[in-house]
């Protein structure tokens, strides 16, 4: 293991020729692997290369987006349109349903104070002219017919 | 060393291609400016974007799109550093937005490379023994996983370092890192990549 590795980087690094002995073959060593490294990434980019014929042929994402943003510029405009509109028309629909609830409410509230329905109301007034005063001679009379039956 | 591609074909090419802008190719027309420049750098390019990314596809779209931002903007390239270190630089930061944007797309399926046996396949068979290859595969392999687990930063100042054979000024105009940061990630990375290399030893 080399004892001045700071030194060793140092030579690599700034690419100095000079180097001291105990760096120069560690120095060697690191540069050739580093060479087979470029040596390596120089074949594979030169595999995988295509030149690009013409610059004003590139596709550019700017070109390739064009269509794309405004449509999607049109796309948030409509939305922008509709969506108050239809949050009015949410609300409308609301308040007359809450008008419509408070109306059965209301009719409900008044069938049931009533004690008999409006068909009912001649009935009950001939069975009130009918009823006797004291309740009490009814509760009487209910035995004596029970009585009479049997 | 091996001698650099994209120095190589630079010497062969006018001085626009490998330094600054000079006034004689500011009157060239722009497209032809523009045609050599991508005829120099497209491969290099593309070769930091796969090393980087791991994913041929989303290199090879980002290539086109560096190459695009090149072409819009080379009328108003001040010359401040190289073109070849400019277009890296675009390069960087459109690879730095991928990964960002990708991080989000955990959804997709993303290829991440070659395995690291197919790697030591990519290697000239005829100039090794067996020996010598099966050595040299282990190192590569090595290396590759190593570098598979830096962080973002340290992977591209050591790509750049390399596999584009960049210098530290260069790689920290290319990333925007100041020399010393540049300096920091890329012993880190070795001292990994090193650490790696005696493992498999």
């Amino acid at each position: 293991m080399n004892r001045c590795p700071t030194h060793l980087l140092d030579h690599i690094i700034e690419g100095t020729p000079e180097a001291c002995d105990l760096c120069r073959p560690q120095a060697a060593r690191l540069n050739a692997s580093l060479e087979l490294f470029r040596n390596a990434m120089d074949r594979w980019s030169a595999r995988e290369f295509r030149p690009s014929p013409d610059p004003a042929t590139f596709p550019t994402p700017h070109r390739a987006l064009h269509w794309a943003r405004w449509a999607v510029a049109f796309a948030v405009l409509v939305m922008a349109a509709i969506i108050p509109i239809y949050r009015h028309e949410q609300a409308q629909r609301r308040l007359a349903d809450s008008r419509a609830d408070a109306e059965l409410l209301q009719q409900v509230e008044t069938d049931l104070s009533q004690d008999v329905s409006p068909s009912m109301e001649p009935l009950l007034k001939m069975a009130a002219w009918d009823a006797p005063s004291n309740p009490a001679a009814v509760t009487q009379s209910e035995p004596d017919k029970a009585g009479r039956k049997h | 060393m091996m001698p650099r591609t994209a120095v190589t074909a630079a010497a062969a090419m006018p001085n626009v291609l490998s330094g600054p802008v000079r006034p004689a190719a500011k009157e060239r027309a722009p497209t032809q400016n523009f045609d050599l420049l991508m005829h120099t750098h497209q491969r290099r390019v593309f070769r930091f974007l796969l090393a980087s990314l791991r994913d041929r596809d989303a290199a090879e779209t980002l290539t086109q799109e560096t190459f695009l931002k090149v072409f819009k903007s080379l009328s108003t390239f001040r010359g401040e550093a190289a073109v070849g270190t400019w277009v890296m630089q675009i390069a960087v930061n459109l690879m730095r937005d991928h990964l960002r944007n990708r991080r989000w797309q955990f959804w997709k399926q993303i290829s991440l490379g070659p395995e690291v046996t197919e790697l030591g396949g990519l290697l000239p068979q005829d100039a090794m023994t067996p020996e010598q290859m099966t050595s040299a595969k282990e190192q590569v392999q090595a290396v590759w996983r190593a570098a598979n687990q830096l962080s973002e930063r340290q992977r591209t100042v050591f790509l750049l370092r390399f596999v584009e054979e960049m210098d530290l000024l260069e790689i920290a105009a290319a990333t925007g890192m100041k020399h010393g940061t540049v300096k920091v990630h890329l012993f880190r990375a070795l001292h990994a990549v090193r650490k790696r290399l005696e493992e498999s030893r």
